[in-house]
């Protein structure tokens, strides 16, 4: 977890005190844990689902499965990592019960564009093309599930390899190796798509 | 291999060694987790490898642009839907 985004495995004394008051069935506590992190989940739902309904209904799930189950929660790992765990979880089941790709550069089934203003400075200061990045969303969004989690995590996402893993439920060493697996094919589906504007490969 | 470079058996063999080390290296390379001497080692390997320095670097300029498939986190609106959709669901159990 990057930057403003705390609870990199480790609870903040806040959540801690409003876990322990879920526990013994505090709703309002609950709603306090919702809405401070609605917002990221739903964000990193988005770019792993790609569908802001989607993202949305899955996020809600996670947060009723995360208060059915919120008594056997331990504080191993942070309140954040333990629900985007069972956020992860609920979206793959939906991706398996939807067993659909959508369509790249889509939100629920519009087109959006990734105008000028996606335009951005991308690696040694180039423009990174829009159409570039449509390939690699599309990329991502074709990546089997078991990789696919990984690179969004730790790559899109900006987690740690720690806590990636711990959220996916595998030790460092077999996320790494998903990890790499997930940026091969990657490498793979776009082939010589990573060419700069004079053509030549970069 | 640079297929112009003719290689006796026994560099032949640890090129390939290198070879095969290196391709399941590149990510621990590229995120900075490769000691000193792995660095040195996939470095070497690199300069004699076309495949491996092209998958260093197609790889390495995926995970420069990345990042830029973050999605904006969405507003208040999204989190008062959200909670309240659930909390009409737990609160109705």
């Amino acid at each position: 977890m990057s930057g403003d985004e705390s609870d990199a495995g480790i609870s903040a004394p806040d959540d801690i005190e409003l876990v322990a008051r879920c526990q013994t069935g505090d709703v309002v506590a609950f709603e306090l844990l919702v809405r401070k992190y609605s917002a990221r989940l739903v964000r990193l739902l988005r770019g792993y689902l790609h569908s802001e309904q989607d993202a949305d209904d899955v996020a809600q799930e996670a947060f009723v499965r995360a208060w059915r189950g919120i008594k056997s929660f331990r504080g191993a790992s942070g309140f954040y990592t333990w629900l985007v765990r069972i956020a992860i979880n609920e979206a793959n089941r939906h991706l398996k019960k939807r067993a659909r790709i959508p369509a790249p550069g889509t939100v629920d089934g519009e087109r959006v564009d990734l105008d000028a203003a996606d335009w951005r400075p991308g690696p040694e200061g180039r423009l990174l093309r829009a159409d570039l990045l449509r390939q690699l969303e599309r990329a991502v969004l074709a990546l089997p599930v078991k990789y696919r989690a990984p690179v969004v995590l730790r790559d899109i996402e900006g987690m740690s390899t720690t806590e990636a893993a711990a959220i996916i439920g595998v030790s460092e060493a077999a996320f790494k190796s998903r990890l790499h697996r997930g940026r091969l094919l990657l490498r793979r589906t776009l082939g010589d798509a990573l060419l700069d504007e004079s053509g030549e490969s970069r | 291999m640079n297929g112009k470079t003719t290689l006796n058996p026994i560099r032949m063999t640890r090129f390939m060694i290198d070879h095969m080390w290196v391709r399941t290296r590149v990510s621990s390379y590229l995120d900075g987790e490769l000691s000193d001497a792995g660095q040195a080692r996939l470095r070497r390997h690199e300069i004699d490898c076309p495949e491996c320095h092209e998958t260093i670097e197609k790889i390495g300029r995926i995970l420069g642009a990345l990042p830029l498939l973050r999605r904006e986190q969405p507003g208040h609106a999204s989190v008062d839907r959200t909670a309240t959709a659930v909390l009409a669901r737990i609160q109705d159990r």
